[in-house]
């Protein structure tokens, strides 16, 4: 009926997908599915929450596949903005982001780079990522932790290191410009 | 507040409030520059979540599968979304957001109403439940006092996945089967729908807990042939979990044993 899902490139897949290929959209999340529960967890810090977020992702991506646009990026792009979306629209209308936060600053914004207890880190890109990100300055990985990993606001992340909300986006800019000039050195 | 290219930051780490999002994705179909800068900077947070990549449990693939296959797909256009959100999502992410602000009247309701209803049948049909809607539904040719009781779950069964503050949650319990919590404040009705639950023994039981600090006994049940339903105490509503666990017929007032099944449930 399909023709075999194995090797097939993402973009395929998710064509596949959008034309209702139940098999494709298996292959698709085994290809993913890493990389969104893994960010989804990191905002989270949950593991039941991070599971419902996941497969809110995925129903929502199965719902919208033909709306993927390659023109404005990846597939794995596209999924893992619906992704972190989802968690961090999670996490700010949980009555709980209180306690999250407590939990957060108990940890520590340093948590990222030494304690990965439950957060088993992908052996090759992720090493690569992470070098880059470790190259980054102190403040400006900080701000991307906060922001991207932790899904604080802007406003949250100038409370929490009693900066001014300008130099938090300067921070954040910065960061994002540097790390897109590390990773295309080190491209996959 | 400086110019809006330079918001493309915060924007795509999702550091942004709500309004500015809004603003933002106005901006966007007006900016070649920025629609560019938007799919590369995308590009590199979704490299950023490889260093957290993390496997997910399997039940969680099987759910989501489940899922999937009972849920429909949109068609490839979509009226009155930028082109931004359009690419991502039918409800926009912002209107998550807006929950905690407890405005009910927002002319986004309706799409907000759409997503939950979706994703509590989708709960449901990830634990079999449709099933078990098929079956009864074919019984109820011939009227029996059983039946009757059935069509009339249904009936309350639909009443309670339309209401607007449907929340839903699923999960797998420990020792086979999956259950899902699924409640609607104002239609005043919380459920647990187990299905192919191994049977226990004569002198066991099912018992549901609601958990807001101490458990609280939230009532018994059995296996049965397909799924089994309990309506759960209002004490539901509030609860952070709901948790099952075996007991001796008959109950307790405090779990004697670690649960088997276990699900947060949604905050509204």
């Amino acid at each position: 009926m399909h023709s075999p899902t194995e090797g097939s490139s993402l973009p395929e897949l998710l064509t596949r997908v959008s034309e209702g290929d139940q098999e494709a959209f298996a292959t698709f999340y085994d290809a993913t599915a890493r990389s969104v529960f893994g960010i989804v967890l990191s905002v989270l810090r949950d593991r039941a929450q991070a599971e419902e977020v996941t497969q809110e992702v995925y129903v929502e991506a199965w719902r919208l596949a033909s709306r993927f646009d390659s023109r404005q990026g990846s597939p794995a792009a596209w999924l893992n903005t619906i992704a972190h979306r989802r968690a961090v629209d999670r996490v700010r209308s949980s009555e709980r982001s209180v306690q999250r936060d407590q939990r957060h600053f108990e940890v520590g914004v340093d948590s990222l780079a030494t304690d990965t207890s439950d957060l088993v880190v992908a052996a090759d890109e992720g090493q690569r990522v992470r070098a880059a990100l470790n190259r980054l300055p102190e403040a400006q990985r900080t701000a991307v932790r906060l922001a991207y990993f932790e899904g604080r606001s802007h406003r949250e992340v100038a409370e929490f290191l009693e900066i001014p909300l300008g130099t938090v986006k300067t921070r954040i800019r910065d960061a994002m410009k540097r790390l897109r000039q590390h990773l295309e050195e080190v491209a996959p | 507040m400086s110019d809006i290219h330079s918001w493309i930051d915060a924007y795509v780490v999702w550091a942004v409030a709500p309004e500015e999002a809004h603003q933002f994705e106005a901006h966007l179909p007006n900016c070649a520059a920025c629609s560019a800068e938007l799919a590369e900077l995308r590009s590199v947070t979704a490299r950023l979540s490889q260093v957290v990549a993390t496997d997910p449990p399997p039940s969680l693939r099987d759910g989501i599968l489940a899922a999937i296959s009972a849920t429909p797909q949109e068609s490839a256009t979509a009226q009155g979304a930028t082109t931004d959100s359009r690419h991502l999502a039918a409800v926009p992410a912002s209107t998550e957001v807006r929950v905690q602000e407890a405005t009910p009247e927002r002319p986004d309701q309706p799409s907000r109403r759409w997503s939950s209803l979706l994703i509590a049948a989708a709960v449901l049909a990830a634990i079999g439940f449709g099933g078990w809607a098929l079956q009864s539904r074919d019984r109820a040719n011939d009227l029996t006092a059983a039946n009757e009781q059935v069509v009339r779950q249904n009936q309350e069964f639909t009443e309670l996945l339309s209401a607007e503050d449907v929340r839903a949650v699923s999960g797998r319990f420990t020792e086979g089967g999956s259950g899902a919590v699924v409640m609607s404040r104002s239609k005043g009705k919380a459920i647990l729908v187990a299905s192919d639950l191994p049977d226990l023994p004569a002198d066991k039981v099912y018992q549901a807990w609601t958990i807001k600090g101490d458990p609280v006994p939230a009532g018994l049940f059995s296996a049965a042939d397909s799924s089994s339903v309990l309506e759960l105490p209002d004490a539901a509503f509030d609860a952070k979990s709901v948790a099952v666990t075996i007991e001796p017929a008959g109950g307790r007032d405090r779990p004697t044993s670690e649960p088997v099944f276990t699900v947060s449930v949604p905050q509204r």
